[in-house]
């Protein structure tokens, strides 16, 4: 499927929403949920060559960073889309509580790049 | 005159000159030995010694004389583009790296704005920016490890030819020129170790500290204090080599007027003071120079092949950093990622300052091998 027809059926699937809360409001959400995950595996999908390539690119000359990244730009795109969902069920509060575990899920994997950079500067400044 | 008388004459004439060729010859032997010390083997070999091992193995093969004789302008442009083949793939590999982070960076930036609004990149985007400030760093700290190296090669080099400049000077009656060669080399040296620990050290640490805190909180702008340290410095080293340059060139002229003086002197006391033989040890001066012109100019040619084998490498492999980074600076501007962009231009700008050192450290050395072949025509 092309990225138009995509665009297509999401406008539909929109306004079945639409209809689904207007007739059988509890319906809504988990229809809704259903949508924001299919609509963000095919953006994953669209995006896999973009990953290879880059990968592909990247690979000879990093020393593991490289995977670092990308798993930093998922859990980043999961924050997203989970924050997303919980506001639009006008839950704001635990759409917070997602975005500051995703912020500290990144810090996290981030520790080796601190650790390195920490010994860099101590590399300069023993120069 | 008796026939007695004239035989006795000539038995004494012969006996004399007899003894005239006894005294004659060691002197001649001396003269030859000296020659043969002065000959261009002994000394491009104790040159050629000098030049690290990795640089050595890059000059022409063959026989001392010959491999001088090889390191001409095709040389040098072969040794060019092979360097530039090395550098250009390490190139490619830094700029991948680079575009593969802001690539991954900018789309984690873009899902951060969608969920915090227009305030900035989130964490994800921190860590883009972390990974590619350690990626710059390292790299930078590399190359200003190998400008360290180098120069600390070139001083060694600049050494060895010191001890030559003095002995081959000295032997061709260049006392004057000899000590203020040796002086200048000398102090050149010291010049170039007072450059990098005081100057470029303090100012890479400055601007790595400045870089560092500016692309960490973008708040905090340090830049202009980077800046400030870099113009001072390029300042600094285009007037040291200037004063360099105009002083040695002075001195070089006087040493120069004095050995003509010097040289004339020794050929008229040799002519006039020492009897039937003073003639020949007065021509024999001029084939000694004759030989040194030859050495030194044999000399300046090793000097400038290794020159170019230890300078060509850090100057493409600076190059090939600089471009990378200024490649990977424009797409960062294309794809959005400011930060990152502003970090890559920032490094470049202090590698610009490491290839500006190597350059003056470059120059500096080809100034003293030219005073040094240079300086044969005073005895001419």
């Amino acid at each position: 499927m092309d990225f138009v027809t995509y665009c297509a059926l999401t406008i539909v699937f929109v306004l079945l929403l639409l209809l689904v809360r207007s007739v059988k409001g509890e319906f809504a959400l988990p229809l809704s949920v259903c949508l924001s995950v299919m609509l963000a595996g095919v953006a994953l999908a669209a995006a896999t060559p973009l990953i290879e390539y880059i990968n592909n690119l990247a690979k000879p000359y990093t020393g593991g960073y490289l995977s670092l990244m990308l798993k930093a730009v998922g859990i980043s795109l999961v924050t997203s889309t989970s924050a997303d969902i919980c506001r639009d069920s006008g839950e704001n509060a635990i759409a917070s509580k997602v975005e500051l575990l995703g912020k500290c899920e990144i810090l996290a994997l981030s520790l080796p790049l601190i650790t390195a950079m920490a010994e860099l500067i101590a590399k300069v400044l023993e120069l | 005159m008796s026939k007695k008388y004239k035989k006795f004459l000539t038995a004494v004439t012969a006996v004399f000159l007899l003894l005239f060729l006894f005294i004659c010859i060691p002197s001649f032997a001396g003269e030859e030995e000296a020659l043969e010390t002065l000959s261009p083997d002994s000394y491009i070999e104790e040159i050629l010694d000098a030049l690290p091992p990795e640089a050595a193995e890059l000059l022409p093969k063959g026989e001392e004389g010959e491999a001088v004789g090889q390191a001409d302008l095709s040389y040098v442009v072969s040794l060019s583009l092979t360097f530039l083949k090395k550098a250009l793939s390490s190139m490619a590999g830094y700029f991948a790296f680079f575009l593969s982070v802001l690539l991954l960076g900018a789309l984690a930036e873009k899902f951060e704005r969608a969920v915090g609004g227009e305030k900035g990149g989130g964490p994800a985007a921190w860590v883009a920016l972390l990974v590619i400030a350690l990626e710059a760093f390292t790299l930078l700290y590399g190359l200003f490890e190998m400008v360290r190296e180098y120069a600390e090669k070139i001083s060694a080099y600049m050494l060895t030819l010191n001890g030559v400049i003095a002995s081959v000077s000295v032997l061709g009656g260049g006392f004057g020129e000899s000590a203020v060669m040796t002086t200048s080399l000398s102090l050149l040296v010291t010049l170039i170790g007072g450059l990098i620990s005081a100057l470029l050290l303090p100012i890479v640490r400055l601007s790595f500290a400045s870089t560092l805190s500016s692309s960490a909180s973008p708040d905090t702008n340090l830049r202009g204090i980077s800046s400030f340290a870099r113009s001072t410095f390029l300042f600094l080293i285009g007037f040291l080599s200037t004063a360099a340059v105009v002083t040695l060139s002075f001195q070089t002229m006087l040493a120069q007027a004095e050995d003509s003086v010097a040289a004339r002197g020794i050929r008229f006391a040799a002519s006039s003071s020492i009897p039937i033989v003073g003639g020949a040890v007065s021509d024999s001066i001029r084939t000694l120079s004759a030989g040194i012109s030859l050495v030194k100019r044999s000399v300046g040619a090793v000097g400038i092949a290794g020159l170019v084998v230890m300078t060509l490498y850090p100057l493409t492999s600076l190059f090939s950093a600089r471009i990378a980074l200024s490649l990977s600076g424009y797409a960062a501007s294309i794809l959005g990622v400011e930060a990152s962009r502003s970090l890559l231009e920032e490094v470049g700008k202090l590698i610009h300052m490491l290839i500006a050192t190597v350059a003056m450290l470059a120059m500096l050395y080809i100034f003293a091998v030219g005073l040094f072949a240079s300086s044969a025509a005073a005895l001419a």
